[in-house]
């Protein structure tokens, strides 16, 4: 992600560089980019070859085009000018007294003014008051113009603007980032081409039919708007008229076309530029080295869908993260985070696109799933698990928090759901907080550790439904913790357990999905047993939130997934 | 014609040739248009005295490269003048990187030119205020009412577009 983000930031430095109009802190940075990126050099003398050679044909160009442009800069460097001589001082000068003129005396008249006279003047003024007004207040910049409009809005945080974003604002091609932090966003352009981006998203408006872009999308590109055309770091992708989605970082662009036709080019091919036709239900990919692959397609990867209701239901409630697991974004973060092999008590592979939970909409819904050790094997297998959470800056569990998430268990007794911790290692927690799991008789439960607390029997705090789990049955579950250290635990939309803390729970930030835990010391005390299992079963669409969500909208979520009980 | 005459229009054809390479070849070196400039013409004196010496038959804008390279080099670390402003590791990478590209520049301006045709017609007037009117950024962002920071921006983002759209001429000619 920083990748292109440093390569901008790099150009913009650049530019000053040329124009000897950059600081230390500019020269340190580029000093930096070389160091670290090694496309650096090479991006560094292409970008200085096109200023060069740029300058010197422009220089050098003298057509009808640029005489006309002569006379615009003319206009516009006359403006200046009388500007400046608008506020220059007032010079006082000695003018000859005028000479008398004779003059022939009329008789005055009665002056009429014509009610078509009159209202032409009003009309006049009023247009060259509104052309005044719209000049001052309401021109944009002379060399950068709005090209596209924000046209739909799911549980949005936009940031590289000094405003907010709501619904029907304009994207304008004056070189900023528009970074999409949270949730899904439509944006069309005035081409016609439209755009669903899922967070997070980096872009720039090029034109009124290009985009330079970093993040996931899905495109939809009218006859009007063919030949839109999306640059990656890697590649450039041009649309012959379709439906195509790109994912796109700094390691790798891909591309997936659902109907129609895309081009896909590799910029840094080792030779020459390389080409690629996508025709329908292909997709291909472009690395860094600028070869072209074929990868796999899922039909439902990148499908243009306005959220589903629980999904809907989920943004309302203004989760800080939400993790659905359907995207292959997700899923190759997931596997980047598929850790060393390790024997002993973690284990576990991860299914991707695993069936979800059945969300009431009949679309198809993917889910994450952990096969952890089944129960009698001894072998080990490469462990699976996967992280979230530690990159949402802004939650920092200080406070009340929330954690949601759905799944399904394929085997019984204790096993770690969902868990916090600090440490950074994966496979075994030893130190740890905020636990989804199942208990040794198959209840769900929820513990959390206060670290306040002065006495062991003090510290480690579990509560637990009542009713055990059947197997293969999908669970919606809830966790909450209030301000005033009350934790509720929530089944399928209803309370099932709460208790009151001594104080508050050890904030942690990291999750780890189905991670099995270890605790030697007070596994030895047999009803604080805290040594699970890796969990074996499904999860999906884990959301957390920075506030204690109250019951009904607890209730809410379970309902709006058109759940009344547990579902096969 | 005498000898010396033939000489000079040889020179003249030779330079002329090589003189866009040379140009930005020096100035992806030096970083700076003044510099790049004072390096062209040092350079080209250079060439003319040691004229006699070049062989022909061998590519003159390679031996003129090499030539332009090590004025840059001296340039640049000469203690008065103290113009580095990388690290010496960094030149010399810059250095082996721009060479590779330099002699054949014909198709690289061939592509531009189209380029520059394709702009948008804001990003076009943004260049020739730059070099056709030679304005510096600050005197083009009073003029036209934008930050010095939104220009450079601009600017960057220009280059860009123009360097991605080159790489796609260039191969559209190869094919």
């Amino acid at each position: 992600m920083e990748h292109l983000h440093q390569q901008f930031q790099a150009r913009m430095l650049l530019v000053r560089l040329i124009e000897n109009d950059i600081d230390e802190e500019g020269i340190r940075f580029l000093n930096r980019w070389f160091k670290e990126d090694p496309e650096a050099v090479r991006c560094y003398c292409e970008f200085l070859r096109v200023y060069a050679v740029s300058q010197l044909q422009i220089s050098n160009k003298i057509d009808c085009q640029t005489a006309l442009e002569d006379s615009q800069f003319d206009q516009a460097i006359w403006a200046a000018l009388k500007e400046m001589e608008d506020a220059a001082p007032v010079v006082e000068v000695t003018v000859p007294l005028p000479v008398p003129r004779r003059s022939i005396e009329v008789p005055k008249t009665e002056k009429r003014i014509s009610k078509k006279a009159l209202a032409a003047a009003i009309i006049s003024g009023a247009a060259l008051l509104f052309m005044i007004c719209y000049v001052h207040f309401f021109s944009p910049a002379e060399m950068s113009r709005p090209v596209a409009s924000l046209t739909g809005s799911y549980n949005t945080l936009w940031s590289g603007t000094d405003e907010s974003m709501p619904n029907g604002s304009r994207l304008w091609n004056d070189g900023r980032w528009y970074r999409l932090e949270r949730g899904k966003a439509e944006i069309t352009f005035d081409s016609g081409a439209a755009v669903l981006l899922e967070a997070p998203v980096r872009l720039e408006v090029l034109s009124e039919n290009e985009m330079l872009f970093e993040g996931t999308l899905t495109a939809r590109v009218p006859v009007s708007a063919h030949g839109f055309t999306v640059y990656t770091a890697h590649s450039t992708i041009v649309d012959l008229g379709t439906e195509f989605g790109v994912f796109a970082d700094a390691q790798e662009s891909r591309v997936f076309v659902r109907q129609g036709e895309v081009e896909l080019e590799a910029l840094f091919a080792p030779h020459s530029s390389l080409k690629q036709r996508i025709s329908s239900g292909k997709g291909y990919q472009v690395d860094r080295s600028g070869t072209i692959s074929e990868v796999v397609y899922h039909p439902d990867t990148f499908r243009w869908e306005s959220p589903d209701l629980y999904e809907q239901a989920v943004y309302a409630t203004n989760p800080i993260a939400y993790w659905r697991f359907d995207r292959d974004l997700q899923e190759r973060l997931i596997n980047e985070m598929n850790p060393k092999d390790v024997s002993g008590r973690c284990a576990g592979v991860v299914q991707r696109r695993a069936a979800g939970p059945n969300l009431g909409s009949g679309k198809p819904n993917f889910a994450l799933r952990l096969l952890g050790r089944k129960a009698g094997e001894q072998e080990a297998i490469p462990a699976g698990l996967a992280r979230i959470g530690g990159e949402t800056t802004d939650w920092k569990r200080t406070g009340n928090y929330s954690i949601v998430l759905w799944f399904c268990p394929e085997t019984p007794g204790l096993q770690s759901i969902l868990v916090y911790s600090n440490e950074d290692t994966y496979g075994i927690l030893s130190r740890y907080s905020d636990q989804i799991y199942l208990s040794k008789d198959n209840r769900i439960s929820f513990y959390v550790y206060c670290p306040e607390s002065a006495a062991d029997n003090q510290a480690l705090h579990s509560i637990s439904a009542a009713e055990p789990v059947q197997l293969n049955t999908w669970y919606h579950v809830a966790v909450t913790c209030s301000a005033e250290n009350r934790i509720n635990l929530y089944v399928n939309g209803r309370l099932r357990a709460a208790k009151q803390l001594p104080s508050r729970p050890q904030p942690n930030l990291i999750g780890y999905i189905g991670c099995s835990t270890i605790n030697p010391y007070y596994d030895q005390v047999e009803h604080l047993a805290l040594s699970r299992e890796p969990f074996c079963g499904v999860v999906d669409e884990i959301s957390e939130y920075d506030r204690t969500l109250s019951a009904e909208e607890v209730e809410n979520l379970y309902r709006a997934a058109g759940g009344t009980e547990e579902r096969k | 014609m005498n000898k010396d005459s033939q000489k000079h229009k040889r020179f003249f054809q030779f330079y002329n040739s090589v003189h866009t390479s040379l140009y930005s070849f020096l100035f992806v070196l030096v970083h700076n248009q003044v510099d790049a400039e004072e390096l062209l013409q040092e350079t080209a004196a250079v060439l003319w005295e040691k004229f006699d010496t070049f062989q022909e038959g061998t590519s003159f804008g390679a031996w003129a490269i090499q030539i332009a390279k090590y004025k840059a080099l001296e340039f640049l670390r000469s203690s008065k003048r103290r113009r580095m402003i990388f690290e010496d590791a960094a030149y010399m990478a810059i250095s082996e990187e721009a060479e590779k590209h330099s002699p054949e520049m014909g198709s690289y301006v061939r592509a531009l030119n189209k380029c520059l045709g394709r702009l948008v017609e804001q990003d076009y007037k943004l260049l020739s205020l730059r070099y056709r009117k030679n304005l510096s950024v600050k005197q083009i962002a009073q003029m036209i009412g934008r930050s010095r920071t939104g220009l450079y921006q601009s600017y960057s983002r220009i280059f860009e577009l123009l360097r991605v759209c080159i790489q796609k001429k260039l191969a559209q000619m190869e094919v």
